[in-house]
């Protein structure tokens, strides 16, 4: 647990008759950024409340920097060391943007003064303006510049480039990775995008229906995976293949999505005389597609 | 100092305009009062009629800025639309109930500076009917007049946490309803009710109902504490 900024256990969480999380188990290690990813109602947003306590588990156990997050107190004290950026980016329409530095900087003990100005001057933000007159792109930097400027040892986002240009994205993106590097942060980042996960994050958790499917190293996982294809001179059985994430079968050529077994797999495809056999390294799309592919539509 | 800064920003707009409206209802009762002949000939009835609609108003104004004004963006129902700036606040390093309690607060505040407006006005109300009250007479009307807006103010508090503000329109439009019809037609209970709570019993018998007065407080504090309870446990 020593070396983990969130430790999550068995974690579940019951809405009347829906499962939002069934069992969640990852850790986060300190200074990563990690990636997390499911598809909607993967229960993403559920972990980040539970994590911050605005829902309590149904069952199971949660920790960041080792403190419990189903204990009111210690909650608070979670709190301070960690900010949130939710999913709407939704702030307080009435106030300025200068208000709403006030508000989090007099309510934050660790605000950092030096940060709020580097990150007002980056984003461009104008003191003055009105939060309800601000654009989706302002609005997500004012986020950002609430959440960098805590101090924070750890940053919850969810999705925080959604509905974003290019340009601001790119931006975002930057300011992350820059504060993950210059403040020795953990940043866990709730998102729909793979390739900004896979340009920026060095970690992933995928989870779906609840469940972790899959958490690791980025590197690791990619250098795991490999795509394989191999052509025969007739159409092979179909169900010849063992330690196979995903198959396939186009008449005599056979695509697989193959984990921890590609020597083995090439050997099988070589053993059935297959006249072609093609090893490609995956992206993080090709991984967490298969992951989350429901069971009957699998090959 | 945060939560303050935090909540007046947040409440400040329906705050004025709740004042707004005080001020208007309370100097159109105050000329009406004035030209009341019958009031000038006898204090009591005066000071008894003034203290009666005071209080009603308070806690019609209390209810609604409780439930309008204090409240809105942390204690919806959880079946309602969430507030959209809702997981900001609660992201924020404060406890559920020191934000709760920073907004009830903010609100009572607001609901005093209503009493004292009108507690300035006495004076020269008094001075044009037959005279000034005594001061035990007047500080016994306000002491009836805090408790009676206390309860009010509390039960809007816990309104606000059991229903969403649709609801909770309905709910303090409904008994502002029952209870206007109720007065119109003399029903017992609540005449009494209001007798005792504007200090109008006081007045005129110059006796204290010591257990009205602490059923009413004891049942202010337990609204409050069914609010705060309420919130601790919301999920989000």
């Amino acid at each position: 647990m020593d070396g983990l900024a969130i430790d999550v256990r068995a974690l579940a969480k019951r809405y009347g008759d829906t499962e939002a999380l069934r069992g969640l188990t990852f850790g986060v290690p300190r200074g990563s950024l990690c990636g997390f990813l499911g598809r909607n109602g993967a229960g993403k947003t559920t972990t980040l409340k539970l994590l911050l306590g605005m829902a309590r588990p149904t069952a199971g156990e949660g920790f960041i920097f080792g403190r419990r997050i189903d204990v009111e107190a210690e909650s608070v004290a979670i709190r301070r060391e960690t900010a949130f950026v939710s999913e709407s980016k939704d702030l307080y329409p009435f106030t300025t943007v200068e208000q709403m530095i006030r508000i989090a900087r007099a309510a934050c003990p660790g605000w950092r003064a030096d940060l709020e100005s580097k990150y007002l001057k980056l984003f461009e933000l104008k003191p003055k303006q009105k939060v309800s007159a601000l654009s989706r792109g302002n609005l997500t930097r004012l986020n950002l510049l609430l959440a960098l400027s805590r101090g924070a040892r750890l940053l919850l986002l969810d999705e925080p480039t959604q509905g974003l240009d290019t340009v601001v994205r790119e931006e975002v993106l930057q300011a992350l990775v820059s504060y993950v590097a210059t403040e020795e942060s953990t940043i866990f980042l709730s998102s729909h995008e793979l390739h900004e996960v896979e340009q920026i994050c060095d970690r992933v958790v995928i989870i779906d229906h609840g469940r972790a499917l899959l958490e690791g190293e980025l590197d690791d996982l990619k250098g795991n995976y490999r795509r394989v294809r191999a052509t025969f001179p007739q159409a092979p059985p179909a169900n010849s293949w063992n330690g196979v994430r995903a198959l396939v079968q186009e008449g005599r050529t056979v695509s697989m999505l193959v984990s921890g077994h590609v020597d083995d797999v090439v050997a099988r495809a070589r053993s059935m005389e297959a006249t072609t056999v093609a090893v490609d390294p995956v992206t993080l799309k090709e991984i967490f597609l298969e992951l989350v592919r429901p069971d009957d539509s699998r090959a | 100092m945060t939560l303050a800064l935090k909540s007046w920003i947040e409440v400040r707009r329906r705050l004025l305009i709740g004042l707004l409206g005080w001020a208007f209802v309370t100097v159109t009762f105050y000329f009406s009062m004035r030209d009341d002949s019958a009031a000038h000939s006898d204090t009591a009835r005066a000071v008894s009629a003034i203290c009666s609609v005071e209080t009603v108003m308070l806690m019609c104004f209390g209810a609604i800025l409780a439930g309008s004004g204090v409240m809105t963006q942390l204690c919806n129902s959880a079946s309602a639309r969430m507030p959209d700036s809702v997981l900001f606040t609660l992201a924020l390093p404060v406890s559920r109930r020191s934000l709760f309690l920073s907004r009830a607060l903010l609100g009572a505040l607001g609901v005093l500076l209503m009493m004292v407006l009108f507690w300035a006005l006495l004076p020269v109300l008094f001075a044009s009917l037959t005279g000034a009250p005594t001061l035990r007479v007047l500080l016994g009307a306000i002491l009836f007049q805090l408790v009676a807006a206390a309860l009010a103010y509390s039960f809007g508090l816990l309104g606000t946490c059991l229903f969403s503000d649709m609801t909770l329109s309905w709910v303090i439009g409904a008994a502002g309803g029952i209870g206007g019809i109720g007065a119109g037609l003399r029903w017992g209970p609540l005449v009494r009710f209001l007798n005792f709570a504007s200090g109008a019993t006081y007045m005129t018998t110059g006796q204290v109902s010591w257990i009205g007065l602490a059923i009413c407080v004891a049942l202010s504090c337990s609204f409050v504490f069914a609010a705060v309870r309420t919130i601790e446990r919301r999920e989000f």
